[in-house]
Parts: C-alpha cells; structure tokens; sequence
C-alpha cells in the first residue's frame, strides 16, 4: 500500500503522542519518518501537508487509541 | 439538486470525482496539468459509513492517498477490519448535464464492480457525504431527489 513508510512511522510513534493528553483527539501530519505537527483537525493537517510537502507524500491520521472501523458494503479488494 | 426514478439498483447518480481542490491548486501553481474529474455511476447507500470508488478512478486522477481509514465489508471479522488508504477528492453532483462541485471529501477505493452490468455502477454514496445533502426517497412514486447546499466552485480550485 502506499504510504507504508508513513504508516509505520505512525504506528511507532503513536504511544509517544497518546502519552500527551493533549495530542489526543488531533491529527498527526507524518512524512516519511517524522510527524511534522500535530493539528486540530483533518483539514488542518491536509492544508499544512501540501504547504509543507507539496506533491510528496504524507499521511494524516487521527491521535486515537482505538479508530472506529467505517461499514463499506462492498468488498474492497485489492487495495490498491 | 437532481431527481430521479429509482432504478432496479436503486437511487443512482452521475456524479464526477476529482482531485481535492487544495493539490489542485498545487499542480496549477506548478504549471502541472489537473486531470480531468472522472465520471462515475454511483448508488446512494444510506448504510455505508463511508464512499468508494472504483480503483480506476483514482489511477486515471493520479491521485495518492492522504491518509488510511479502517475498514469493515460483509466478509471482513468485525475485530479485523482492513486498513485502506484514504483520497481527498472534490465530488461534483452532474444534474441536467452539467457537472457542479458540491463538496471536498475523503473516500476509499473499492474494487468489485461489474463493468457493463449493475447499470454501470462503480461507486457507492454514503453517510459521509450524505450528511451534507437533502435526500427524499419516494419510495411509492418510485423517485427520489438528491440536493447539497449551493456553495462557490471557487471554493474547489
């Protein structure tokens, strides 16, 4: 999947921000091996996402400790 | 707003998706071409938490994903749903032939489509987008109309 790098990084990173109350319920910025920032919201990390880095990738994700699945009626294999 | 008769798949609607207006912006600032917004046949579906596309239309919008969301199908364990990426889009609701942009969204990708039959669907409208819209199912009268706040196109690059 693309975005894997980013995703690990979270992963790895994610207790370090849930120890921070205060980064609970944000969403993390993450661009290769960093987390770039923390913002208040979705839109907030995707407007600093392409400020930052342009057309590179990056991901936005949640601070959460446990991310509520979304029903998808369909199947949605392969991911591409 | 667009009003319909409900098909045999149900509450079907032409709607474009396109790139978010924030990386459109960003390829025009680069002197970048912005692909086309691609025509997609979806199905409203009032129970899924979430919308998807077929796979193709992010590949022909060059699109990488922002962001990975978890999800559940009807084959997934409830304790193990799938991580799939997450597109920023702008969604553009095609009413008397003419594309209008309604609103930015993130959405999945979804494979499992059948082309040529299930009346050319290959997308599906959820909840998430449905929550900015009016929509009246009339059931009897075998109609239904789908409208979103007027908004301006500006707004979406």
């Amino acid at each position: 999947m693309e975005l894997d790098r980013e995703v690990s990084t979270f992963r790895r990173v994610l207790p370090t921000l849930l120890a921070d109350p205060a980064k609970r319920g944000l969403f993390a910025l993450v661009h290769g091996d960093q987390v770039a920032g923390v913002y208040d919201s979705f839109d907030a990390a995707l407007e600093a996402g392409y400020e930052r880095f342009g057309l590179d990738p990056f991901l936005v994700k949640e601070v959460t400790e446990h991310e509520e699945p979304k029903y998808f009626p369909r199947n949605i294999n392969p991911c591409p | 707003m667009t009003t319909d008769q409900i098909t045999a798949a149900g509450a079907v609607v032409d709607v474009m998706v396109g790139v978010g207006p924030r990386r459109a912006r960003l390829l025009r600032k680069n002197k970048m071409r912005v692909p086309d917004p691609v025509h997609v046949r979806s199905v409203i579906d009032t129970g899924a938490g979430i919308s998807g596309f077929a796979g193709r239309v992010f590949r022909q919008l060059e699109l990488p994903p922002v962001g990975t969301i978890h999800i559940l199908t009807p084959s997934t364990p409830a304790d193990q749903p799938k991580e799939c990426p997450l597109y920023d889009v702008t969604l553009y609701l095609v009413a008397g032939g003419a594309p209008r942009p309604v609103l930015e969204s993130q959405v999945i990708a979804a494979e499992g489509w059948q082309p040529g039959k299930d009346e050319g669907i290959e997308g599906l409208l959820g909840r998430d987008i449905l929550a900015f819209s009016t929509l009246q199912y009339m059931g009897l009268d075998r109609t239904f109309t789908l409208a979103f706040r007027d908004c301006d196109p500006s707004l979406f690059g």
